[in-house]
């Protein structure tokens, strides 16, 4: 199993980015093709996150060592896919509308994730073109994001994980509001969420979700023709806890098929591994 | 432009080892992107061309994808008394893992080797030795002397020893075969600075290839055994790698 740093240039970020990934280098078959998780992490975190905080290297050895995983079985073999999202919720900051006035520092984490990193892995890995084999999966703000994107961009993930989600959204502003957390501020969230209230009333991951279930509906679609295998998990000593239950009960009412697990655990490490460890067996 | 720190499993080395990556930013040709393996010298590392040269000038106009891999002080060689395979590794492992991993052109005529100093030897051996992998050689002021001619540092050992005579013996072989018709050789690149201590010994293999008939391109410049006579090297380096077939 091979680590890998990348740095390579970004048009939707303006810059140069790094990310890591851990891939079954040495093992491909000619010709293989493989399927791809990106790990999105939390605030005040980065791409060396899952890499050095979760046994990541050893679940993925062990998942692709399954019997049902390789060259011409059922599964194909995976690679995580690590990118670094910042502080921003993995939004457009500042917001497109506003970039025209404030060009030269302009940082589309949406597009980036959603469009231009599966586009790149995919022209210089070998990674299979197909839905089912790109998932997208985070813990807290990248929970958060994992979700709002693979829901959004439904057509280029068929996995979407959210480990102790931060579902912001789901409450006001005021009422994110904690003490010594900069993040929970209320100027800091209606800055990266592009407008906390617009985002809310539009585009918040509960609000997407019935969306494409409703089109599912209304266009007559199996399931899980817009939406991604869902899978959604929290500690249940993690403060969050009631917004994932929340999302599950919202889920549930709409006949959204999804996976909702709870496990003994805060908003840590030790919770995230074991929430990896579990989307590695249903991804 | 891209760049890639990897960490891998070799089974020719039989351990962790690692390599840089400069991957074009163009769009994929139709075959892939040519590949040149660059080895670097003894003292080295794969950080050496990065750091050292202004390579990556050259690697965004040229869309190559150049790989770097770490081959210790081991002259690009096979130990295997220590169970690690150096020129097995480049040529019978990296090549194919790099193709199976990037969007890489499988043709001969569009995989290089290259290196400097210890690496160039590395790189002409390579080069002859796998001359169904390699469509192009280049050397930069090559380590090609016989141990028996020149230890500049005084790190000779009965294993270099023996390593020499196989080397000349193989190359011998490999002559004689290309004489024949048998082989094709890669197409070749050497050249030396006129204060480097190993001009003569370079002057003498390019003299070999003249007597054997095999085409080359050899050329002497003023410069000694240092970066900058390598920096200076380097369009005519990448001029040779982008000649078109023949």
């Amino acid at each position: 199993m091979a680590i890998l740093k990348f740095d390579i240039p970004s048009e939707t970020m303006g810059r140069q980015v790094t990310f890591e990934a851990i891939i079954p280098a040495e093992a491909l078959a000619d010709g293989e093709e493989i399927a791809v998780l990106y790990l999105l992490h939390g605030v005040q975190g980065g791409y060396i996150n899952w890499i050095s905080l979760t046994n990541a290297m050893r679940l993925l050895g062990q998942r692709n060592l399954q019997a049902d995983v390789g060259p011409g079985k059922a599964r194909k073999r995976l690679a995580l896919i690590m990118p670094s999202g910042g502080n921003g919720f993995y939004h457009p900051i500042p917001s497109r509308e506003e970039r025209q006035e404030n060009m030269g520092h302009q940082h589309d984490y949406e597009a980036f994730l959603a469009e231009e990193l599966p586009a790149w892995t995919r022209k210089m890995l070998p990674v299979s073109k197909e839905r089912e084999d790109m998932g997208i999966a985070g813990l807290s703000m990248g929970g958060y994001g994992a979700l709002y994107l693979g829901i959004k961009y439904g057509e280029t993930f068929g996995f979407a994980g959210g480990l102790s989600s931060a579902l912001l959204t789901q409450r006001s502003l005021e009422d994110n509001f904690v003490e010594g957390q900069f993040f929970r501020a209320p100027e800091f969230l209606d800055l990266v969420f592009g407008g906390f209230d617009d985002h809310r009333a539009e585009n918040d991951v509960f609000r997407l979700s019935l969306k494409a279930r409703a089109r599912e509906k209304r266009e007559d679609l199996p399931d899980g023709t817009l939406l991604p295998k869902l899978y959604l998990a929290c500690g249940e000593q993690d403060p969050l806890l009631e917004l994932s239950k929340e999302l599950h009960t919202l889920w549930d009412k709409a006949h959204i098929p999804h996976t909702f697990e709870t496990h003994p655990g805060a908003h840590e490490w030790a919770f995230w591994e074991w929430g990896l460890e579990r989307m590695l067996r249903i991804f | 432009m891209s760049l890639v720190q990897m960490d891998f499993a070799s089974g020719c080395l039989n351990r962790y080892t690692t390599m840089e990556v400069f991957l074009p930013d163009t769009a994929v040709p139709e075959e892939g992107f040519r590949s040149l393996y660059l080895l670097h010298g003894y003292h080295g590392n794969h950080t050496d061309m990065l750091r050292r040269l202004n390579l990556l000038k050259y690697a965004e106009a040229n869309d190559i994808a150049i790989f770097m891999p770490d081959g210790d002080n081991a002259y690009w060689a096979d130990f295997p008394e220590r169970a690690e395979f150096y020129q097995e590794y480049v040529a019978r492992e990296l090549v194919p893992m790099t193709r199976r991993l990037f969007p890489l052109s499988a043709r001969r005529e569009d995989t290089y080797v290259a290196g400097i100093s210890m690496g160039g030897g590395g790189a002409v051996r390579l080069g002859l030795m796998y001359s169904d992998v390699f469509g192009k050689v280049a050397g930069l002021s090559p380590y090609l002397v016989s141990y028996e001619d020149f230890d500049p540092v005084g790190h000779g050992t009965n294993a270099l020893k023996a390593l020499d005579d196989v080397l000349m013996a193989r190359q011998a072989s490999i002559f004689s075969f290309s004489m024949g018709g048998l082989v094709e050789l890669p197409k070749m690149y050497l050249t030396i600075g006129t204060d480097d201590a190993l001009l003569s010994e370079n002057r003498q293999f390019h003299e070999m290839l003249e007597m054997a008939s095999l085409p080359h391109i050899y050329k002497e410049y003023p410069g000694a055994h240092d970066w900058d006579f390598w920096n200076e090297r380097l369009p005519e380096l990448f001029e040779f790698l982008n000649q078109p077939e023949v």
